[in-house]
């Protein structure tokens, strides 16, 4: 019991952050329940079904890409933050990349895999969880579903054709 | 939660949950920028640009959507367990003015009376994390969905 009253197992929360987590990025397997997302949709599936000119295709001055290479560097961010991290982070720089290759997209998409394992390994060796790394971890995975949302959202207009290609 | 965590749980819950809707208290929130919340951003968007149909979608289906999650759910928190057709809430795809309005003071009184009662719980059980955890990681998506519709309008 807490000086405030208010109890949560750490074990509790440590089940619900992965739960979610490994919806958002892995996808609810077939015949599941899920939280918020349709079986097998999450972060993974949706930009393995993507090329690099269909990422690379602007949408109202951003790109799938832009927003995946935003995406892995929040992640690396705070994992930072959450190990001890203090100095501040130029956001900018996570806004650099409009456009990539084949070669560049695989290169990002396995770095994605390997920042969300970081997650997973950050997450499990907190030993004390107070207000910031908890907010921080929730963040983790609230801003990864802002972005997927947007992202599939513009898969959608790639799919149907109507963004603008550079060719 | 041990280790102190409790109180902190459910602080950075309303923080970020009032965040996604209200936008950040600072010009810079924990990921969003200021007047970019769910409540800002509806409030911009007239019912015939909601209604407009981008690529099979339309900010009124999500905002129809949302305010249903955001009554089941809100109720669950309350222990009122109900079946639900989802698809339900994706049916309205086009709204009048007068339904645009009925939806977006939906949403805002939803996600007030989950704030309210989220604040008056202390004994926050896995159900009562994961549910509140799901609140906020949904309407995140939805808001990331709408945003980049609402580029199109």
């Amino acid at each position: 019991m807490s000086e405030s009253g208010i109890t949560i197992a750490k074990a509790d929360f440590l089940n619900d952050i992965g739960y979610i987590l490994r919806e958002t990025f892995e996808g609810s397997p077939e015949g599941q329940g899920s939280a918020y997302l349709d079986n097998r949709v999450g972060v993974f599936s949706t930009l393995d079904e993507l090329t690099a000119e269909q990422v690379s295709r602007e949408h109202e001055d951003t790109s799938i890409v832009a927003h995946t290479e935003h995406l892995k560097f929040y992640l690396d961010r705070l994992v930072e933050f959450i190990e001890g991290r203090e100095e501040p982070v130029n956001w900018d720089q996570s806004w650099l990349i409009d456009t990539v290759d084949e070669e560049e997209w695989d290169t990002l998409k396995a770095g994605m895999h390997n920042s969300y394992e970081n997650v997973l390994r950050c997450l499990a060796g907190v030993a004390e969880w107070n207000r910031k790394k908890i907010g921080e971890a929730i963040a983790i995975v609230a801003h990864t579903a802002y972005h997927l949302g947007a992202i599939r959202q513009m898969a959608k207009s790639v799919k149907s054709g109507s963004a603008v290609s550079e060719e | 939660m041990e280790n102190g965590g409790g109180p902190g749980a459910r602080k950075s819950f309303l923080a970020l949950f009032g965040e996604i809707f209200e936008g950040p208290e600072s010009q810079e929130g924990m990921f969003l920028a200021a007047n970019t919340g769910i409540h800002k951003t509806l409030a911009g968007i007239d019912s015939e640009s909601a209604s407009q149909d981008v690529c099979g979608s339309s900010v009124a289906a999500h905002a129809a959507h949302l305010m249903l999650y955001l009554e089941v759910l809100g109720g669950y928190l309350k222990g009122e367990i109900r079946g639900v057709d989802w698809t339900a809430g994706w049916a309205k795809t086009t709204v009048d003015p007068e339904e645009w309005d009925t939806i977006r003071a939906g949403i805002r009184r939803e996600c007030g009376k989950i704030e309210v009662h989220a604040d008056k719980i202390n004994e926050w059980d896995a159900d009562m994390v994961s549910l509140t955890m799901a609140l906020t990681i949904h309407s995140a998506y939805h808001l990331g969905a709408i945003r980049q519709i609402a580029k199109h309008l």
